[in-house]
């Protein structure tokens, strides 16, 4: 299991969109979300 | 007047004449007016006054005379206005020769406030909404790009680069490339994860491993930027400039005191607001452009009280020993053989922590409060991994005061410990004195408290500075009292006129072992002298901290046979003399 280029984008875009700094709990959440998606959508 | 002799008349020169005798008139009786008002007359009066004067030559039909004075005025029209109301005609001019003007035709209506208001004007879209957060804008290429294949973690996920004699390969069997197959698991950190789950339950059950794949991720991409605990992205912050910086830097000087996050928002930075970005954005930039000046900043909050501190700032609580001496002298507390579990307990339902502790008068001349494993539980964690101190404030509703203190935590073989309270053990207790340290609301929070006692006088034991021996003298004081570390004349007289020990000796515990004992030991058969160590500790405790623990163990120590426990349950030691 790797962090790859998508689940970064989706990571920063979240980033962006929320305007704020985010502790890592929610990141962790955000990267679980992206994991999820990715697979779903092969 | 100057001005008509610089007016250029238009007409035949009866019309000329008129014009100019009517302009002398109006004029004449508008001496005090201002150089553009207008100056207004009628052409029937003009006609009467001018027939009547005989000033000018007009024809003897009264209309005839009418339409000529009404065309010379007519004729030179860049000095005279002309209006009709009331079925007459007026005319008008100003001091200037100039006819007059409409003053609401002078008024610049193009840049009026109200046209500046509402000139374009439109109801903000969602887009410019978000502008105003800064999260609007397009999502910069820099960000976007993913950094060179040097990451060690995960070597292989960079690498788009294709091999030309694969990519020729490729090409030929692009047919026969397999479907992707659809994995409904992934390994993460060793283990399994069924990505079939509830995404709350893959939270639940893996979140840890998760967590770590993606902060070593994290720490590793520089695209990403971290204060504490919290994330965001290096480009998205503001710089601050070195203006800014030293503004920051002066405006915590003046104030004396660490200061949060906060106050230096709202007013250290006096001249210029951070950007148009969030409250938490503007405080994580702060935070974090300020933790990287390292050699002008320093870090002594919690995660949720973010305090900063300058270099120059002096330290909160001057001990009497230098603060490495202190941590060094406190050192026994890191073994928790040796550290006595200070008595803790819990207050109402809130599981609030609440520390009883007795003075000692090395505590009560350095300002300072050891911090035990008990202690520990209470106390703030660093959010930094450099951080050394972590500033607390202190209430003391007995005296209506609060205080800064430091929580000075031990690195290596020194121990940690409060320093800080010098202020308030001078003006509330006596070394023998109990209080206790309460839990407040947030981490660094607490309340010192003691119950207040009916005044009483007692001779205690005081250092001359000056003189530099120990006496004893009257001292009056409404704290609760533990007897047994009261330092009066009848228990520990001898030190009357004496110096204090040498910093050789002080640096011996066996010797401070032994003066202890010479002290409050009972003389025995065969010149022993023996003591209870809950007699020993107040003295031991004056010029260094010990625990009961400690000194048990001292005792104990084949280093040092002359000390021998003689009844462990009761605490009873003996010394054999020198």
């Amino acid at each position: 299991m790797n962090v790859d280029e998508a689940h970064v984008r989706e990571i920063i875009e979240r980033l962006i969109a929320s305007g704020a700094p985010q502790g890592i709990e929610t990141l962790t959440q955000w990267f679980i979300g992206a994991v999820i998606n990715q697979r779903s959508g092969e | 007047m100057a001005q008509a002799t610089e007016i250029q008349w238009a007409g035949t020169v009866e019309e000329q004449q008129i014009a100019w005798t009517v302009f002398e008139l109006l004029t004449a009786r508008a001496r005090f007016y201002s150089e553009d008002a207008p100056i207004r007359q009628r052409l029937t009066n003009l006609q009467e006054y001018l027939t009547s004067t005989s000033q000018v030559a007009l024809p003897g039909d009264a209309n005839m005379a009418r339409e000529l004075i009404s065309s010379s005025l007519a004729t030179n029209h860049h000095v005279f206005g002309r209006e009709e109301a009331d079925g007459d005609i007026t005319f008008s001019t100003t001091k200037a020769g100039l006819p007059p003007v409409d003053p609401a035709s002078k008024v610049d209506k193009a840049h009026t406030y109200k046209s500046r208001l509402f000139t374009g004007s439109r109801v903000p879209t969602e887009e410019d909404l978000q502008a105003v957060r800064g999260i609007g804008r397009d999502i910069p290429e820099i960000i976007m790009v993913m950094p060179e294949p040097t990451n060690v973690i995960f070597p292989d996920v960079y690498s788009d680069e294709v091999e030309p004699e694969i990519a020729a390969e490729a090409e030929l069997f692009v047919e026969e490339e397999p479907e992707p197959t659809q994995a409904s698991s992934v390994l993460v950190g060793g283990v399994e994860v069924d990505l079939t789950q509830d995404p709350a339950a893959i939270l639940a059950q893996h979140g840890p491993a998760f967590q770590r794949v993606l902060s070593n991720f994290l720490e590793e991409d520089f695209r990403f930027v971290r204060f504490g605990n919290e994330y965001y992205l290096e480009d998205r912050l503001e710089r601050l400039s070195k203006g800014q910086l030293k503004e920051i830097k002066e405006y915590i000087e003046e104030r004396g005191e660490p200061l949060s996050d906060e106050e230096i928002l709202s007013d250290g930075l006096v001249n210029r607001r951070l950007g148009d970005a969030d409250y938490s954005l503007q405080r994580f930039t702060l935070n974090f452009r300020l933790q990287r000046e390292k050699k002008d900043f320093r870090f002594v909050g919690t995660a949720a009280d973010r305090l900063w501190a300058t270099s120059q700032l002096p330290p909160i609580g001057q001990t009497v020993r230098k603060a490495t001496e202190v941590a060094q002298d406190y050192r026994y507390l890191t073994d928790p053989e040796l550290a006595d579990q200070d008595p803790t307990t819990t207050l109402g339902g809130a599981g609030t922590l609440v520390l009883r502790h007795v003075l000692t008068w090395y505590e009560s001349e350095n300002g300072v409060l050891p911090v035990g494993p008990s202690a520990q539980l209470m106390m703030p964690q660093p959010l930094m991994e450099d951080q050394t101190v972590v500033v607390l404030r202190l209430q003391d509703p007995m005296n209506y005061a609060t205080y800064l203190a430091e929580l000075r935590l031990g690195l290596g073989n020194r121990g940690t410990y409060i320093a800080g309270l010098e202020e308030f053990y001078q003006s509330a207790l006596v070394p023998g004195a109990t209080f206790s340290l309460i839990q407040g609301t947030t981490s660094n929070e607490f309340t010192l408290e003691y119950e207040r006692q009916p005044q009483t006088e007692s001779r205690l034991l005081q250092y001359d500075s000056r003189k530099e021996r120990w006496y004893f003298g009257p001292v009056v004081y409404e704290c609760p009292i533990d007897p047994g570390y009261l330092l009066t004349e009848e228990k520990v007289g001898g030190l009357n006129g004496k110096k204090r020990v040498s910093e050789a000796d002080r640096k011996r515990v066996d010797r401070l072992l032994q003066s202890a004992f010479e002290l409050v030991g009972e003389p025995g058969e065969g010149g022993t002298l023996t003591a209870l160590i809950d007699d020993l500790l107040p003295v031991l405790n004056i010029e260094r901290p010990f625990s009961s623990r400690y000194v048990r163990s001292l005792i104990q120590s084949a280093q040092s046979p002359q000390f021998t426990l003689e009844d462990e349950a009761l605490g009873l030691a003996s010394y054999a003399g020198s």
